[in-house]
């Protein structure tokens, strides 16, 4: 039985590494500022999945890190699942938006000053802005 | 009945993979955004049954709410179509 | 050439996708016993229910006091991206006033008051709870960064700054959440301890306050980087073309 679980685990995480590629794939090659950023998130998204499941166990009466009163403290502690990725996922989620937040509000700006967000267009024109002065 | 739960984050991260490589291809960034938004719904479900409703509680606000709207804000004061090959 | 390049590209990638998923594998990811630490943190459940709560703002704290700095320097570098002079601030005011004001249909209206006002309930009785049931500063800013959303979706900006939510508001908010959050991580000094050593102040009130400071500093730290985005772009372009000038 064990085995059937190992090799779901196994296949999730190849998945997911797979999803982290994909998003670097993305990043690299799409010219598009904002679908930099929404590559860059399908990434991260990948990688905070991956941190989780380091912190997942598999028993079965498996329960979240919170306890309860009616469970006894002997049965939490051998099926809760480890709180630590899961408190430094959780602010890496807020922040993750913060940063998107920043990123996009570039992408704006480079858009009002030279009205592209493409960046092949953004380099010819800031080259010839540095050939030939503002 | 790990079993269970395992095959069921595994369905949920297999179409999480598909709606992101979907996004990848479509040239169209407002659909490229719904993509990537049902990919977040998936991963929300995802992390439900990884046992965090820490996570779920502020990524699904967050990636489903907050992220979405402000991609939309920048579509709209940016360009629509991604110019491609 | 474009092409040639994307394929050495995602040959690149998918060989660093076998070597990382090879070694996850081997090194035994996941197992049916908790790492060391992890089971420490756990052991102190009786007295902190909620642990991750607790690890977030306790047992490491400073990580989390050090992603507010992040947090609040992403704020700061949107906002200075997009800064405006005072000059400028009345310009864009006297543009936006000469705007066509749009109205949602009464039912999105009602539909959306009465939504917003749960959102606010639920999202302040996360914060406030955090430290028994799921929940904490984090995920409750995110949901009222949801509902301010929604209420700059169906309301209009406009509407937002004449009922008194301008950019000085939301950020004079923003300050006094960030300030709650450093007076309570200093306040242990005053009292004999080390810095975020919040099991000194009486009962949960370090935790209460802590998670409160975050809520506040999130929700209107993410409003007022929406007030500031929400300028049309027409109005923004004149301002910048001026400047250029």
């Amino acid at each position: 039985m064990m085995e059937t679980a190992q090799f779901m685990l196994t296949y999730t995480v190849v998945v997911l590494f797979a999803m982290m590629v994909l998003g670097i794939y993305g990043v690299v090659t799409r010219p598009n500022m904002i679908k930099k950023v929404i590559m860059l998130n399908i990434m991260g998204d990948a990688i905070n999945m991956l941190f989780i499941i380091i912190g997942y166990r598999l028993v079965y009466p498996v329960f979240p890190p919170v306890y309860e009163k009616h469970v006894g403290f002997r049965e939490f502690l051998s099926g809760a699942v480890d709180p630590l990725p899961q408190a430094l996922v959780l602010t890496a989620v807020v922040i993750g938006m913060a940063m998107n937040i920043l990123l996009v509000t570039y992408a704006i700006q480079a858009h009002r000053l030279y009205g592209t967000t493409d960046v092949r267009d953004l380099a010819d024109v800031l080259g010839q802005e540095r050939r030939e002065g503002p | 009945m790990i079993e269970f739960h395992l095959t069921v984050l595994a369905i949920v991260v297999s179409f999480g993979f598909v709606f992101s490589y979907l996004a990848m291809k479509e040239h169209d960034l407002l659909k490229a955004l719904a993509l990537s938004s049902v990919q977040s719904t998936f991963f929300a479900l995802g992390f439900y049954v990884l046992a965090a409703p820490d996570i779920v509680l502020a990524y699904l606000a967050i990636a489903v709410g907050a992220y979405t709207a402000l991609m939309i804000l920048a579509i709209s004061k940016t360009e629509r179509f991604e110019v491609g090959k | 050439m474009g092409a040639r390049r994307d394929v050495v590209v995602a040959l690149l990638l998918l060989m660093a996708m076998a070597v990382l998923s090879y070694s996850a594998v081997a090194s035994g990811f996941a197992s049916g016993s908790l790492r060391p630490l992890g089971a420490e943190y756990l052991e102190r459940a009786a007295s902190t229910p909620e642990v991750v709560t607790a690890i977030v703002w306790n047992y490491r704290g400073f990580d989390t006091l050090f992603e507010t700095f992040v947090f609040f320097l992403a704020i700061a570098g949107t906002l200075s991206v997009l800064r405006l002079s005072s000059r400028q601030e009345r310009e864009v005011r006297r543009n936006e006033e000469r705007e066509p004001h749009r109205k949602m249909d009464e039912i999105v209206r009602v539909i959306t008051k009465l939504v917003v006002v749960a959102i606010v309930a639920v999202s302040a009785s996360i914060a406030i709870h955090g430290q028994l049931t799921p929940g904490g500063g984090f995920q409750a800013g995110s949901a009222m960064a949801v509902a301010s959303l929604l209420l700059f979706v169906v309301f209009s900006k406009f509407v937002l700054e004449r009922s008194g939510l301008t950019l000085r508001h939301t950020l004079t908010a923003y300050a006094a959440g960030l300030a709650v959050i450093l007076v309570t991580v200093f306040l242990p000094v005053l009292m004999g301890g080390h810095l975020l050593q919040i099991d000194l102040l009486p009962g949960e009130s370090g935790l209460l306050s802590l998670d409160v400071g975050e809520y506040t500093a999130v929700t209107f730290g993410f409003l007022s980087v929406f007030l500031v985005l929400g300028i049309s772009e027409w109005i923004f372009k004149g301002v910048l073309r001026e400047e250029v000038k």
